[in-house]
């Protein structure tokens, strides 16, 4: 088995996600952290200059937007009218209210039919749900066809970003991967050459599968059928295939009709990796002749977060990635800092809301710049409810008493303009007088990479009162 | 629909009505297309031409910022929306022959112009099969086809 490159301290001994320090773990490899930084950022001018291209990105934003509101504000009549005409095309309706009945689920139809073998196209769904691991302790061999979700699936990771799920490692580490278990002579790490290598490992794969389980980017309510967006075709390889066709999909990821797809689609490419459209888009209306064909709609605490007035919004989301490119926090934190399936902006939106007090430091992983809402193709508040999901952490006690007693102490001198003066003198003071090290320490985190400033003569306040001589 | 099945739907249906925010009204106007003078002026064969996708050559669409309207132009009519055989997917090479009337400006045209439930598969193809996930580095024939030839032909 190969070695982890760096293990992240994700989850505290609390079995809370401490994003801090796994992010601090992540940025002990200067080089690492560097490069991670400029391959997203390389990625989101792609972004924008695809979308620049565009003329009335906005208003297609805008219209994206619209279009999720008022479908996530009539789910019900949507899911019920997607559920009706896809059985009419033929297709097995299943509902699971978590992740336990989703994998109980696929794993029955697996089962009822006899079959061992499954080759999975791209599902973040499954991978909120635990899906790989309860399969295979159950005697089920599942292969990720992906390049790579392949990569990190032989490493024994999760993906580190919903998008680009090996964003993470180098070509060598790649190398070291698929020399480990797929045969390719040690050292090899040319792209082209690896990538190969997975085609002929994988093509195996997918002729001896004997089901294929796929993500869904859009369902359709008016014609009960579904659209799969993926560049490397792997999707349409195993509906081709496989005698038995799983799409998994949560239940926000339903669209009312097939002309909302030109917005959709047009958006969705351009977000993500700055291409106009994914390589295959892909349309499903029913079942080939002869194969099961399966939808199983997932709730797993969608239906409580759209209950939250301040966050249903997010569930807009369709699941592109920008946010986390042009996040200056993921970018130099990596998406497995983040301890949940989604990473990034959205993550840390989304996440909470399955479990407040595990999830109480990723609202916080976010400097409020709003390049999250910038990119956002559906226009979801990233900044503003990250802001709220903080108020919600601190109200319920979610807050370190370190945290809690600086702010207390900070509200109780912003409050009392005479100990608010005498501490800028004991500052300006401090900071003549202190050796340069400890200043930076009395600044605590913010110190640890920066120099203190050089303290001004006197304060605003009395240079004010000597200049323009006001009453103060 | 098993009997289980059957109580997590009516679950999750009531659950989704107890939560459903405020109604938002469906916006009913349609999302404009770009015209030809909207487009720069140039008509479509003409931007295929200067995207180098000419009748006969490799399309290698999507690449370049100056041809992303064109690459948007979907192509439309029945012939477009290729209906997958099991062969499709695993040819090394495909090639697809489509009438110069066929041609729309962008999605929300092609939309217009194809019925999806008339093929049970059908996928637009907007170039080889093809995976960045080592490094960012592109790399072309992931899986499916490495080439992909668009010939453009009057009727």
């Amino acid at each position: 088995m190969t070695q982890r490159s760096f293990e992240l301290p994700v989850v505290g001994a609390s079995g809370r996600v401490d994003h801090p320090a796994a992010a601090a773990a992540f940025n002990a490899d200067v080089a690492r952290t560097e490069w991670h930084d400029a391959s997203l950022w390389f990625v989101r001018e792609k972004r924008d200059r695809a979308a620049s291209t565009v003329p009335g990105w906005e208003e297609l934003r805008a219209r994206a937007s619209a279009i999720k509101e008022h479908a996530l504000t009539h789910l019900d009549e949507y899911l019920v009218q997607f559920e009706a005409n896809a059985t009419r095309n033929g297709m097995q309706v299943h509902w699971a209210r978590d992740a336990d009945e989703h994998n109980r689920i696929v794993h029955g139809i697996l089962s009822a039919q006899g079959a061992s073998r499954l080759v999975k196209s791209k599902s973040m769904l499954t991978e909120e749900c635990g899906l790989n691991p309860y399969l295979e302790a159950r005697g089920i061999e599942v292969v990720d066809t992906d390049l790579g979700e392949r990569i990190v699936q032989l490493r024994g990771e999760g993906p580190s970003h919903i998008v680009m799920p090996a964003i993470h490692l180098r070509k060598e580490e790649v190398g070291d991967t698929f020399h480990d278990h797929l045969g390719t002579p040690a050292g090899l790490a040319e792209p082209n050459a690896l990538a190969a290598a997975a085609r002929e490992h994988l093509r195996q794969r997918f002729l001896a599968a004997d089901c294929t389980l796929t993500g869904i980017n859009f369902a359709i309510a008016e014609t009960g059928g579904f659209v799969v967006c993926t560049n490397e075709g792997n999707a349409d390889l195993g509906m081709a295939l496989a005698p038995i066709h799983i799409a998994s999909v949560g239940i926000e990821k339903i669209i009312p009709r097939v002309e909302d797809l030109g917005v959709f689609l047009r958006l969705l490419a351009r977000s993500a990796t700055g291409q106009a459209v994914t390589a295959y888009s892909t349309h499903v209306h029913g079942p080939r002749e002869g194969q099961a064909l399966h939808v199983v709609l997932v709730d797993n605490g969608r239906t409580r977060q759209l209950a939250r007035e301040e966050f249903w919004r997010s569930l807009k989301c369709i699941r592109c990635g920008a946010c986390m490119n042009t996040c200056p926090i993921y970018r130099r934190s990596g998406g497995h800092s983040y301890g949940s399936t989604v990473p990034g902006p959205i993550g840390s939106v989304l996440t909470p809301g399955l479990d407040l007090d595990r999830y109480a430091t990723l609202p916080f992983a976010s400097t409020l710049c709003g390049s999250c809402t910038a990119v956002c193709p559906v226009m979801i508040d990233l900044d503003t409810q990250l802001f709220r999901w903080r108020q919600r952490v601190v109200e319920n006690g979610h807050v370190s008493l370190a945290k809690r007693a600086s702010i207390d102490g900070a509200t109780r001198v912003l409050d009392r303009p005479r100990l608010f003066r005498l501490l800028g003198a004991v500052a300006r003071i401090g900071l003549r007088i202190l050796p340069a090290p400890l200043a930076r320490r009395a600044a605590g985190v913010w110190g640890r990479t920066r120099e203190a400033p050089v303290p001004p003569p006197q304060s605003f306040r009395a240079w004010y009162r000597r200049h323009r001589g006001g009453a103060a | 629909m098993s009997a289980p099945e059957r109580s997590a739907r009516d679950a999750i249906l009531a659950a989704v009505r107890e939560a459903r925010p405020p109604a938002v009204a469906r916006v009913e106007a349609p999302i404009a297309s770009p015209t030809p003078a909207g487009n720069g002026g140039i008509s479509r064969t003409d931007a295929f031409n200067a995207a180098g996708i000419a009748a006969g050559a490799d399309v290698t669409v999507c690449a370049r910022g100056d041809v992303a309207r064109i690459v948007d132009a979907a192509l439309g009519g029945a012939r477009s929306v290729l209906s997958f055989s099991d062969v499709t997917p695993f040819a090394a090479r495909v090639v697809v022959v489509v009438n110069e009337e066929d041609l729309v400006d962008d999605l929300h045209a092609a939309y217009a112009r194809i019925d999806v439930r008339a093929h049970p598969f059908g996928a637009f193809v907007a170039g080889p099969s093809k995976t960045a996930d080592i490094e960012q580095s592109l790399v072309i024939g992931a899986h499916g086809p490495k080439a992909l030839s668009i010939v453009v032909g009057r009727a």
